[in-house]
C-alpha cells in the first residue's frame, strides 16, 4: 500500500476538492446559442370551430406592440416580408383563402394581425406585456392565467428580446369595453427570442412553421 | 454573495458540530466526491447521473465504535429536454423551447456512525439529520422558475473505509447513502442517493 508524506497526502486532498470544484459550477452547460432562446408559444380557444372559418385577412405590415399612450413614429418592421409570407405560406397550406381587398362582397371570416415589439434589458416578459388595440379580450386570455407567473421568476438583462404575436381574431363579433374596440381572440402565436445574430430571419421562419405545427386543429375540416 | 454567506456558516456549523465530538481525541476526517442519483419525484425532475458533488465530514470517536460529527456537501444535478413542447390549459396552450433542469443540494448534517471491528477494513453504517438547502430551475430558452428553500431532512448511509497500510493516516472512504428531504410549505420533498468516494484521514 502506498504511503503518502503529510504534505502531499493535504495537496492531494486540496487538489481534489479543487478539480471538482472546477467541473462543479452550479448551473453547468448553459451557455446558449441565439436560436436556443427562441420560445413558441400556441393557444386558441376550444370553443371555436375552425373547420367554419375559411377567408381570412392579413394586413401587409407589423403592427408595432406599445403602450396605449404612446404615439411615436415606429420604423417598418425589417422582418416585414419575411413575417407576413410566412404566415401567408403556413395559412395557404392548412387550406385557408387570404382575401388581399375585402368588400362587402368579399368579407373575411377572421382578420389575422402580427404585431412585434424588441425590448433591451428586459427585466420580465409578460407581466409587462405591452397593450395595443384588440389585446383586451374580455373573454379572458387562454394560456395567460397560467404563464406569467410561471416566468414571473425568469429574469434576463442587457440583451434584446424581440417579439412577434400572431392573432387571428373574428371582426364581426367585436365589444366596446371602455372606449376601446376589443375582438375575441380565436388563436394566437407567440414567438419570443434574442434579436442577435446572423440568422434572425431563418429563426422567424423556423419558428412561425413551428407555431403552425404546434396547431393542427387550425386546418380540421380543410 | 448571499449564497456564499450561507456556505460559509454551513462549514462552520459542520466543523463546530464536529470538533465538538473530538474531545476523546481520535476521529476521522472524510473529503469525499458525491455523485448522485434523483429517485422518485427527483427523478421525474431531473433523472440524469450526477457526477458534480463534493462533500466534507468530521467524525469523533465518542466510544469504541460509535462516531459523530457533522457533514457538508454540495451536490448539483443537472439534465438537459432539449427542445421540448409542454401543453397546458387542457391541451389548448403548446409551449415549445428549449429546456434544462437543475437542482443545487446543500446538506448540512449532524452525523452518527457505528463503525465495525475489523482488521483491514472499517466498516460503518451511519445515520445524518439536519437540513438540506436546495435550489431548483425549471429553465426554458433565457427564462427560469427558481424555487429555493431550506428543508428538514435525514440521511441513511453504509459504507467502508480501506485504509492505506498498517502505519498510514489514510485511507480510501467508500459510501452509498439515502437522501430524504422533507417537503417544505412552498416545495416539494426530494430524494437521492449518493455513492460517495474519496479519502480519509484519521487523528
Amino acid at each position: 500500500m502506498v504511503i503518502m508524506k503529510n504534505k502531499l497526502q493535504w495537496a492531494v486532498v486540496v487538489l481534489m476538492l479543487f478539480g471538482i470544484g472546477l467541473f462543479s459550477s452550479c448551473y453547468p452547460n448553459d451557455d446558449l446559442t441565439n436560436s436556443d432562446s427562441d420560445i413558441v408559444m400556441t393557444n386558441y380557444h376550444d370553443t371555436v370551430h375552425f373547420d367554419r372559418i375559411q377567408t381570412y385577412f392579413l394586413p401587409d405590415t407589423i403592427v408595432p406592440l406599445r403602450d396605449k399612450d404612446d404615439t411615436s413614429k415606429v420604423d417598418k418592421n425589417p422582418y416585414t416580408s419575411t413575417i407576413i409570407n410566412s404566415i401567408v405560406k403556413n395559412m395557404n397550406a392548412y387550406g385557408y383563402q387570404r382575401i388581399e381587398n375585402p368588400d362587402e362582397n368579399n368579407l373575411p371570416d377572421v382578420v389575422l394581425l402580427a404585431a412585434a415589439v424588441s425590448t433591451t434589458n428586459t427585466s420580465v416578459w409578460y407581466p409587462s406585456y405591452p397593450y395595443y388595440p384588440g389585446w383586451d379580450w374580455w373573454y379572458g386570455y387562454p394560456g395567460w392565467g397560467y404563464y406569467p407567473p410561471y416566468y414571473g421568476g425568469g429574469y434576463v438583462s442587457s440583451y434584446t428580446m424581440g417579439t412577434l404575436k400572431i392573432n387571428m381574431m373574428d371582426p364581426w363579433t367585436y365589444d366596446v369595453i371602455e372606449g376601446d374596440t376589443v375582438m375575441p381572440i380565436y388563436w394566437d402565436a407567440t414567438i419570443h427570442g434574442l434579436l442577435q445574430g446572423n440568422e434572425i430571419e431563418n429563426r422567424i421562419e423556423a419558428n412561425i412553421d413551428k407555431a403552425f405545427e404546434l396547431s393542427p386543429y387550425l386546418k380540421e375540416g380543410k | 454573495m448571499k449564497i456564499m454567506k450561507k456556505v460559509y456558516l454551513a462549514v462552520l456549523i459542520t466543523l463546530l458540530s464536529s470538533t465538538a465530538a473530538f474531545s476523546q481525541g481520535s476521529g476521522i476526517w472524510n473529503f469525499q466526491w458525491d455523485m448522485g442519483m434523483g429517485v422518485g419525484e427527483t427523478a421525474d425532475f431531473v433523472g440524469a447521473y450526477s457526477l458534480r458533488g463534493f462533500a466534507l465530514e468530521g467524525r469523533g470517536y465518542v466510544t469504541e465504535n460509535i462516531t459523530i460529527g457533522g457533514r457538508w456537501a454540495w451536490d448539483i444535478f443537472y439534465e438537459n429536454y432539449g427542445w421540448t413542447t409542454e401543453k397546458h390549459n387542457e391541451g389548448q396552450t403548446s409551449v415549445y423551447g428549449y429546456k434544462r433542469h437543475y437542482m443545487n443540494t446543500m446538506p448540512i448534517m449532524a452525523t452518527a456512525h457505528y463503525t465495525f471491528n475489523s482488521n483491514k477494513f472499517i466498516p460503518y453504517i451511519g445515520f445524518g439529520v439536519g437540513t438540506y438547502y436546495i435550489e431548483t430551475r425549471d429553465m426554458l430558452g433565457i427564462y427560469y422558475i427558481e424555487e429555493e428553500a431550506w428543508h428538514f431532512g435525514v440521511a441513511p448511509e453504509v459504507g467502508v473505509i480501506i485504509p492505506f497500510g498498517q502505519t498510514s493516516n489514510w485511507g480510501l472512504n467508500l459510501n452509498f447513502r439515502y437522501n430524504w428531504a422533507a417537503k417544505t410549505k412552498d416545495t416539494k420533498q426530494q430524494t437521492w442517493i449518493n455513492p460517495s468516494i474519496g479519502f480519509s484521514y484519521f487523528w
